[in-house]
């Protein structure tokens, strides 16, 4: 038995229809029967999955990918993509903290901004990239959609204030 | 020397100065304070975006109706602001936002149908954080009672109960057609199969061109004119006269002598009850009620501009009647009350025929005051009939209501008392609602 | 008939409803090529611009803006992996990787090439059909429809080729995914968690992005560095485009025809065509195994069917009046607020204007692919651009775009859940398209199950469409494998006869 990394991902997805199944089986049949069904199958099908990826699986045998995904992260030191990906979900994180803290259309150019002018692009480049995304928010989401921006912790401080 | 002092002249001018001169100089800044309000009232509009919250997705009778007033709103609110129409999924997330989310400022108004906004409230979901009564209404057009349209052909097969059943399509037996198919299967014997999930009007349109139904129900004019001229189906029943179909006999009519009596009547009203009040339009509670004025006599105004009287008789056919704010919170409070007796008999006819539930029943609510209130709202503390209870408040799950607005848990403190449910989750008692004065 | 259509053309033709038409066309291809931005969001904000229009003016306008939003959408899907509308999803799977390897020109060329024929083919369905239409579309019903769906999901297979188990497990996420929400059959609010966020069921636009796009822009991240793994672009890409447009002519006609189909059936949705496109051409076509990995076939098939189908879904909003989808709903108010009567009135009465409507197809199709044609050069540069210019950017459109789903800050909370599952499935080869075409299908798939049943009982089955639709599966599903076997067994009579 060889167990990978990989493996944790198919035993999460198998206990998410497990659950899937489990809250199911509380509803009216006709709300449920097609979870129930398709669940059920796809609790087996990746099951056998599982199964097949650990008790198969030898030194020699290629990673099962299926032919049209981009073997972007295949090509790469795992480490590399490890330090990466955790670098950019840290970045995702601290923008949806920032837009709690100071809302949507002012946290949108200050991340794209900083995102740039940190990896390397001119102040001049950063400036212009950031000025983009704020003409496009202010100027379809504001000015055209007249969107209700989501409440901010800014937005909440200045309200009280005024 | 001295000129005699005129005393009552004296004491006429004091009061004069006393009372009069300050009540004229009062009225006199009451004046130039309402001109001023009136002029802000005027101004309140310009240069503002007022939005058209349509609680149903694009397409639909009630997206409709919500578009066809708001085209020609705008001329009619002083300072013509710009209109926006935005569209919600569903008519209970609409009403959620409309009541916990939409600033009372007056400038979003929701459009909604009765029978998805205010059927919930009748049945006491779980899924309704809102309360129509607290809402400001500005108006209301009923497009005109239901019409039970079938398949000329499909007749013979009504009252046949060896023939094959007449299939009525519906999106989710709520409409006052529905209360009508039911009671004829139920009192009249027809010979009926449902044919429900069709997510909108017009799906069991397409649906009965192509053969799949034979029977449904609509209050647009424009719609039953066509079905009747160009698709073979005739008008078996109104839900309540039709000035502009006198040829059509009422549902209760065509019953006679099968109508049922007392608490059975009820239930066949109260059924249609949320649907008797068509397409609303309300504002979120708090609105000021100068902006509501300027909204519903704007409302009036628009519904009565030539162009959109050509236009609502293009699009809804001629039977339409538009109401003003007081006469739609009338209907609105009259639909949301349903009494026990109808709602169980309502409840064991959706059993008996196989009808969905719509929406689970809310757990009962009982008042108590909490002896205790621990980590910032997360624990309850209290007694009920001398049992010592403990219960879990949830950030996400459980509804926290204070002074009618939903409030974080952290406003709960101890000795308040309120309107509490409970539920079991897993091991645990969790608060579905606290809902505080 | 003939003089109607004549007035149709001359009076679409006039100098001011073809300037509304351009004007239509600019800002249809300018909300296509922005995430979020085009489709019905775009369409609802224009409506009452378009609603105090002439008649001519409006069929212009509002033909221009509706019609070539799969246009525009290609730049994004084919440039940086982001499906800028729910017809362009399909592109992605070889349109980025034809992108990474230096032949973004040649797509996105091959692309607007097919996008035209597939549009005028389309319209050219509708002239045709228009008066027989009505009986065509009445003969499919619920069990029909579900035969469809079960010919959508029977591509969940072509889609998970080296990965078979997995493919049709995340196919099946998919369809659980699309299941959130309040069941209408039922009332049962289904995997909603108590939250009334999750009451109107989880938004296309962010199962696409979270599962393509930001996955993408993760691994963009990661890696730091530039889309086009080559240096340079390459020479002679937009003509070779038009060329394998023209070579793959036969491929071109069926797309278009599974496309104009999904459009005539109301209730499919617009989300499929490429999708079945695609699968068809994989499941077709010689080579499959090329597909995926930057196949200018996986690009034709699914843009001549995305501009098909807009011929297809005006012929159920013309013939009966009644759309079949949010867009068809919005331009029929339009329409009708114009003056304007569709249905059986309007092919009686007002022909004139169905005309109009069909030549203003015919020419917002054209135009639009000679302004996108226009910017294939440089637009085609942005594959050299820096990860720290396009990785903002994309983030930052891809975030708005999901945040248009409900204006909830919710919409960014799910769409970065949703991209970790995105994310892993990735990281661990699980394929993404199943997903996104489980998801699509899966409301459709229980609907017409559901509504088959109550209406038939289990004698749908027998139905002659049902019938015929099975046999398309079993065919759909059989052909490969004849084919494989066919192969594997040429060498072996070659060798006996030798």
């Amino acid at each position: 038995m060889k167990f990978k990394p990989g493996d944790l991902f198919t035993i999460v997805i198998i206990a998410v229809l497990i659950a899937a199944v489990v809250a199911a089986s509380e509803w009216v049949l006709r709300a449920s029967i097609i979870v129930l069904a398709l669940g059920g199958i796809g609790i087996v099908l990746a099951t056998a999955q599982l199964l097949i990826d650990v008790l198969t699986r030898t030194s020699a045998t290629p990673r099962q990918t299926p032919k049209y995904e981009l073997p972007t992260f295949d090509q790469i030191d795992p480490r590399v993509t490890l330090w990466g990906s955790l670098e950019i979900w840290g970045w995702l994180i601290g923008l949806v903290i920032v837009i709690k803290i100071i809302g949507l259309p002012l946290a949108m150019p200050l991340f794209v901004l900083s995102y740039a002018k940190f990896y390397g692009a001119s102040w001049r480049l950063s400036t212009l990239l950031a000025l983009m995304i704020a003409a496009f928010v202010f100027g379809v989401y504001q000015q055209i959609m007249h969107v209700y921006w989501p409440e901010s912790l800014l937005g909440d401080l200045l309200a009280g204030s005024l | 020397m001295f000129k005699s002092i005129d005393h009552k002249g004296v004491h006429a001018r004091r009061t004069v100065a006393r009372f009069v001169l300050p009540a004229v100089l009062v009225g006199a800044l009451g004046v130039v304070a309402d001109s001023n309000a009136r002029a802000a009232e005027t101004d309140y509009y310009k240069g503002k975006t007022f939005t058209v919250m349509v609680a149903t997705r694009p397409g639909g009778g009630t997206d409709t109706v919500g578009r066809l007033v708001a085209r020609y709103w705008s001329r009619h609110i002083p300072g013509n602001p710009d209109i926006l129409v935005r569209n919600k999924p569903l008519q209970v997330i609409g009403a959620n936002d409309l009541h916990n989310r939409v600033r009372p400022d007056g400038l979003t108004v929701g459009v909604f149908a009765g029978g998805g906004s205010l059927g919930p409230v009748a049945r006491h979901s779980k899924s309704v954080r809102y309360d129509p009564t607290k809402w400001g209404f500005v108006g209301s057009i009923e497009r005109g009672p239901s019409i039970l349209l079938i398949r000329e052909s499909a007749l013979s097969r009504l009252r046949d109960p060896k023939a094959e059943p007449v299939a009525m399509g519906s999106v989710n037996t709520d409409r006052p057609q529905d209360a009508m198919a039911i009671f004829g299967m139920e009192y009249m014997g027809w010979n009926l199969k449902f044919v429900l999930g069709y997510p909108n009007s017009n799906s069991f349109y397409l649906a009965y061109g192509r053969g799949e139904i034979d029977m449904f129900g609509s209050g647009t004019t424009k719609i039953i004119e066509r079905f009747i001229k160009h698709e073979g189906a005739v008008p078996l029943a109104a839900e309540v006269d039709r000035p502009d179909m006198p040829q059509v006999p009422t549902f209760e009519k065509l019953m006679g002598d099968n109508k049922p009596k007392g608490v059975k009547w009820d239930a066949y009203r109260a059924w249609a009850g949320p649907s008797s009040v068509d397409k609303y339009f309300a504002v979120s509670p708090g609105t000021p009620k100068a902006l509501l004025n300027i909204l519903r006599a704007s409302f009036q105004a628009t519904t009565r501009d030539p162009e959109f009287v050509k236009q609502a008789r293009n699009v809804l056919g001629g039977g339409y009647v538009v109401l003003d704010g007081p006469a739609t919170r009338a209907l609105v409070e009259g639909a949301i009350v349903i009494p026990e007796g109808a709602l169980k008999e309502i409840t064991a006819l959706r059993v008996k025929y196989g009808l969905p539930k719509i929406s689970r029943k809310a757990a009962k609510l009982v008042k108590v005051t909490f002896d205790e209130v621990q980590r910032e709202g997360r624990v309850l503390k209290f007694k009920v009939e001398g049992k010592k209870m403990k219960l879990r408040v949830s950030g996400s799950r459980t509804e926290v209501m204070i002074g009618g607005k939903i409030s974080p848990r952290s406003g709960l403190k101890t000795g308040m008392t309120c309107e509490v449910s409970w539920a079991k989750r897993g091991s645990r008692i969790e608060a579905r609602k606290v809902i505080c004065p | 008939m003939l003089e109607a259509a004549l007035q149709g053309l001359s009076a679409i033709s006039a100098p001011v409803p073809l300037g509304f038409l351009v004007f239509g066309v600019l800002l249809g291809l300018w909300g296509g090529a922005l995430p979020g931005v085009g489709g019905p969001a775009q369409l609802a904000v224009l409506l009452p611009f378009a609603m105090l229009m002439e008649p001519m003016n409006a069929i212009a306008f509002l033909i221009g803006v509706t019609t070539v939003g799969n246009t525009g959408n290609t730049f994004t899907s084919v440039l940086v992996a982001v499906p800028g509308g729910s017809g362009s999803q399909a592109t992605v799977l070889d349109g980025y990787p034809m992108a990474r390897n230096g032949e973004a020109r040649r797509a996105l060329s091959a692309a607007f090439m097919v996008s035209m024929m597939g549009g005028i083919i389309g319209a050219f369905v509708l002239f045709a059909t228009l008066p027989v239409m009505r009986t065509v579309v009445r003969s499919f019903g619920s069990p029909e429809l579900f035969m469809f769906t079960i010919w959508g999901l029977s591509m969940l297979g072509t889609l998970s080729s080296g990965a078979p188990l997995k493919g049709l497990t995340a196919g099946i996420l998919g369809v659980l995914l699309s299941t959130v929400g309040q069941d209408v059959k039922s009332g049962q609010m289904r995997f909603d968690f108590d939250l009334p966020y999750l009451w109107g069921g989880v938004s296309v636009v962010l199962v696409s992005l979270s599962i393509f796009a930001i996955p993408e822009m993760i691994a963009l991240a990661s890696r730091k560095g530039r889309i086009a793994e080559v240096a340079e672009l390459g020479e002679g890409g937009t003509m070779q485009g038009i060329r394998d447009a023209f070579r793959h002519w036969w491929l071109v006609l069926r797309c278009a025809a599974i496309g104009t189909w999904v459009g005539v059936l109301p209730g499919l949705g617009s989300d499929v065509a490429d999708w079945f496109a695609y699968a068809h051409a994989r499941q077709t076509e010689k080579n499959p195994e090329r597909f995926g990995s930057g196949d200018v076939r996986g690009v034709i098939a699914p843009e001549s069917s995305n501009n098909a189908k807009e011929g297809g879904a005006l012929i159920t909003t013309l013939a009966f009046g009644i759309p079949g989808s949010t867009s068809m709903a919005l331009l029929l108010i339009a329409f009708v607020a114009v003056g304007l009567n569709p249905g059986p009135e309007m092919l009686a009465q007002q022909l004139n204007y169905v005309y109009a409507i069909i030549f203003a197809l015919v020419v917002s199709q054209i135009l639009a692919s000679a302004i996108c044609w226009a910017m294939i050069k440089p637009a085609a540069y942005v594959c050299f651009f820096p990860f720290y210019v396009l990785v903002p950017m994309i983030m930052a459109l891809a975030i708005l775009s999901a945040f248009a789903a409900h204006f909830a800050m919710e919409d960014i909370i799910a769409l970065l859940a949703l991209s970790m599952l995105g994310y892993f499935m990735k990281l661990n080869g699980w394929p993404r398209a199943p997903i996104v075409l489980g998801f699509v299908l899966g409301e459709k798939v229980e609907l017409y199950l559901w509504l088959s049943i109550a209406r038939y009982d289990m004698d749908w089955i027998w139905r002659p469409g049902v019938l015929m639709l099975f046999t398309l599966v079993a065919g759909t599903l059989l052909y490969p494998v004849w084919r494989r076997l066919r192969n594997n067994s040429a060498p072996a009579q070659q060798t006996s006869a030798r």
